[in-house]
């Protein structure tokens, strides 16, 4: 797969333009332009450079980014770790709030609780994220100064950026927990459960929670994987030092090595969550461990 | 009698007066200048920077041989003590003795011949190349260990204004060796007021005051250049007081910053000019100067400007702005719709014609909304306007291989702080922008100017073609518009040089 992905992003990024007229200014006689071109390998055949840049990938070497000249890996290497922490922190807070949201408004179907919860879920789902993070940063950072507004570094850095980014992720969850316990609490086990005389919140807890999991563990991985490179507005309003703005930064100035070093570095983690996912599946459904045995 | 404790006590209260920082004046300063930025900062290579931006950063730390008043723009020693024109190919510039590098090593007649020879002639994309190219032919003699000798092929009146460019930092031989034809991207090694800490891509610039620098001690002890993308963000960490000065401030947000009591905005005409050009060479109905003419009265810029930027920009009436040397203001095109359409007619146009008007998207801002007026005015007069958005990328490519055939929009730097820079644009032989080419009389003066030495007579020369080009209307002159800055008021000494570059070296915080 990740070889899949870096052809095709070696191809896009190749059909979007040429990368050496933004590297030199428009004022640039076209000796320099050439030269620039030679010295960058850009005018060599494009499977010569698709080939070179496999090779090299394999290796563990990204090649260097055209615009700080500084390893491309060492760029990613820099950056992960920020958005993969404001990532795994909206995740949190979207699982800590929607959980709980979802198995009330399953529980209490039809009440105003319910609606009231599943209005605030489509909400959160349908607010810009832009929109949201300004009035937190106004809200929070300017009128009651409890939050810092920018930047990565303490524990409060963090709240502001993942509050926003884990609305996105908040909404969709609740209402996926909603369903998928309305589904589970109808069974047969269940009612068994709750015949046996086991309280209620054991009920919800072991029986009914465990059964609707596997849907809410597919959402948070995939979730995972597209925040992975996917968190740029958020990135951008608290100008978090993530993987995001690398990219965006690295489109608008066709900084080709560092926009296929993310791409393919992104999509290895894709696959990294995906095995785990389905790994999770079997530790939470042992019918699916027998099936596979 | 004297114990051994008070003896101990004076000593210790000697130390903490010398360990002090000096003057109240020192006390009352906060210790760290913050400088909130919208974007990245490509490089801390004294010689890779492409923006003005990089430049200003990177001139905290690096210095060139000659530099710019910060109000006046004249032109000002640094590193060398003086500079004469021997004859019109050979230049003699005199350097000041014991300045060092903040890696110890000497500044020495080496360190100029090994920059220009880095800068211009080694195989990198420096931006030098492009304000001095090296079909110039420049050469470097270090005549002593305090004088060098620079030799060109042609004449060049400019050579002053080249060695004040940012493009063209004075690197360490030694230091630097290494990095001759590679750049740096982990250390700068500079003489100027303040060193290199870190540089995090995408995050922070961070540098110290230089303890050992050779003029006057710089004021704050660190200096922290932070990206914050988002201009919103910006000015909310500006009320905050987590930043000192905020850089493009967006006219929308101009009101939240002056009704802050904390805070001010500092607003500076920048340097860029901006204007569409029409393509004279190649569109049948822009190749009539008359037309041209009609174009440039059939719109209402004072207008636009006041609606669109809040009044914040003045009238550029030919291809070179204000307090730039040799510039000269031919006046306005008035707002005359109908002496426009009275030139159409007359230049076989009454019943108008089709231009397009192209654009380029995320470049300049509220690029579109400028387009849709200029073509709304253009509509008026019968000139039946169709705008063409395109991605920059692409869009400067088009621009600079002079391959729109009617009209677009732009905005030119003036990188030497010479109106040549921008008239030598309009030489049939130039190799880029080339949408109208001089000729006859305008075409002289543009040689001429260039190649003469006595400013009594460049002045005069620069004048003639900067009023040929006025009236040949090559652009649709549009305007200068103002940079503005937010910051807290307990800012003192930043400023931004007409040429838009950032003067942060003598700035301040007052705790």
């Amino acid at each position: 797969m990740a070889f899949g992905v870096s052809v095709l992003v070696f191809a896009l990024v190749h059909l979007s333009g040429d990368p050496v007229l933004l590297m030199v200014s428009s004022d640039a006689p076209p000796d320099v332009v050439d030269t620039t071109r030679r010295a960058l390998g850009f005018d060599r055949p494009l499977y010569q450079q698709l080939a070179q840049y496999l090779v090299r990938a394999a290796q563990g070497d990204l090649g260097v980014s055209l615009r700080s000249q500084r390893p491309v890996a060492t760029l990613i290497a820099e950056r992960l770790p920020a958005t993969v922490e404001l990532t795994l922190a909206a995740l949190l807070l979207a699982v800590v709030t929607a959980v709980p949201l979802g198995i009330v408004s399953a529980v209490k179907r039809g009440s105003p609780v319910d609606r009231l919860a599943m209005v605030g879920a489509v909400a959160g789902q349908a607010i810009p994220i832009f929109w949201l993070a300004l009035l937190l940063i106004a809200l929070f950072g300017v009128r009651l100064r409890w939050l810092p507004v920018f930047g990565r570094g303490s524990l409060a850095h963090l709240v502001l950026p993942a509050l926003s980014l884990s609305t996105i992720i908040l909404g969709r969850l609740a209402r996926l927990v909603r369903s998928s316990m309305l589904e589970v609490l109808g069974q047969d086990y269940v009612r068994t459960a709750r015949a046996k005389g086991l309280a209620e919140p054991r009920v919800l807890a072991l029986h009914a929670l465990r059964n609707a999991a596997i849907p809410i563990v597919t959402l948070l991985g995939l979730q995972f994987a597209q925040l992975l490179g996917g968190a740029v507005v958020t990135e951008t309003i608290f100008a978090w030092p993530g993987i995001g703005r690398l990219v965006v930064e690295a489109i608008f100035n066709r900084d080709f090595p560092v926009v296929q070093g993310v791409v393919l570095v992104v999509s290895l983690i894709f696959v990294a969550v995906s095995v785990v996912v389905d790994l999770a599946y079997a530790a939470l459904d042992p019918r699916l461990r027998s099936e596979a045995a | 009698m004297q114990t051994r404790r008070d003896w101990l006590k004076q000593a210790g209260a000697a130390a903490a007066v010398a360990l002090a920082p000096r003057g109240a004046e020192a006390q009352a300063r906060k210790s760290t200048l913050t400088i909130a930025l919208p974007s990245t900062p490509e490089t801390i290579d004294p010689h890779q920077l492409r923006s003005v931006l990089s430049g200003s950063i990177l001139g905290l730390m690096g210095e060139g041989l000659l530099t710019r008043d910060p109000q006046t723009m004249e032109l000002k020693p640094l590193l060398a003590e003086s500079w004469r024109n021997v004859n019109p190919t050979t230049w003699e510039v005199k350097l000041r003795r014991g300045i060092k590098f903040h890696n110890g090593e000497e500044f020495t007649a080496e360190s100029v011949k090994f920059t220009i020879e880095r800068a211009i002639t080694s195989k990198l994309n420096t931006l030098a190349k492009l304000t001095w190219p090296p079909s110039f032919g420049q050469e470097v003699q270090a005549v002593d260990p305090h004088t060098v000798r620079i030799t060109t092929r042609i004449p060049d009146p400019m050579v002053p204004s080249r060695l004040a460019a940012e493009s063209l930092n004075i690197a360490p031989a030694k230091g630097l060796g290494d990095y001759r034809e590679r750049f740096v991207t982990d250390r700068f090694i500079g003489t100027g007021p303040y060193r290199f800490v870190e540089h995090v891509v995408g995050d922070r610039v961070v540098v110290e005051a230089n303890p050992a620098y050779w003029g006057p001690k710089p004021p704050s002890a660190r200096i922290v250049w932070q990206v914050i993308p988002d201009a919103a963000t910006r000015v909310a960490a500006l009320q905050r007081g987590d930043i000192d000065v905020m850089l493009n401030l967006p006219v929308p947000l101009l009101s939240t910053v002056e009704t802050d009591p904390g805070l001010r905005v500092y607003a500076e005409l920048s340097s860029l000019t901006h204007g569409v050009l029409l393509n004279a060479r190649e569109s049948p109905p822009l190749k009539d100067r008359r037309v041209r003419q009609a174009l440039n009265l059939a719109v209402d810029r004072q207008a636009i400007i006041k609606n669109l930027f809040a009044g914040r920009g003045q009238l550029l009436n030919t291809v070179t702005g204000r307090n730039v040397m040799n510039t000269f203001d031919p006046g306005p095109y008035p707002y005359d719709p109908g002496r426009a359409k009275a030139l159409l007619a007359e230049a076989g146009y009454g019943n108008g014609f089709d231009l397009q008007l192209w654009q380029s998207i995320g470049r300049w801002t509220l690029a579109e909304e400028m387009a849709q007026v200029i073509a709304g005015y253009w509509d008026k007069v019968g000139v039946r306007t169709k705008i063409q958005l395109l991605e920059w990328a692409e869009y400067n490519k088009r621009s600079a291989g002079s391959q729109f055939r009617d009209a677009f929009y732009y905005a030119f730097i003036n990188g030497t702080w010479d109106a040549s820079y921008t008239v030598q644009r309009f030489k049939p032989d130039f190799a880029t922008f080339r949408y109208f080419d001089a000729s006859g009389d305008l075409l002289k003066a543009i040689r001429d100017y260039e190649q003469t030495f006595d400013p009594k007579r460049r002045r005069e020369l620069a004048a003639q073609a900067l009023k040929g080009l006025h009236e040949e209307a090559v652009w649709l002159f549009l305007w200068q518009l103002e940079l503005l800055t937010g910051m807290s008021k307990k800012v003192k000494a930043f400023r931004i040089r007409p040429d838009d570059f950032i003067w942060a070296r003598d700035a301040y915080v007052e705790a």
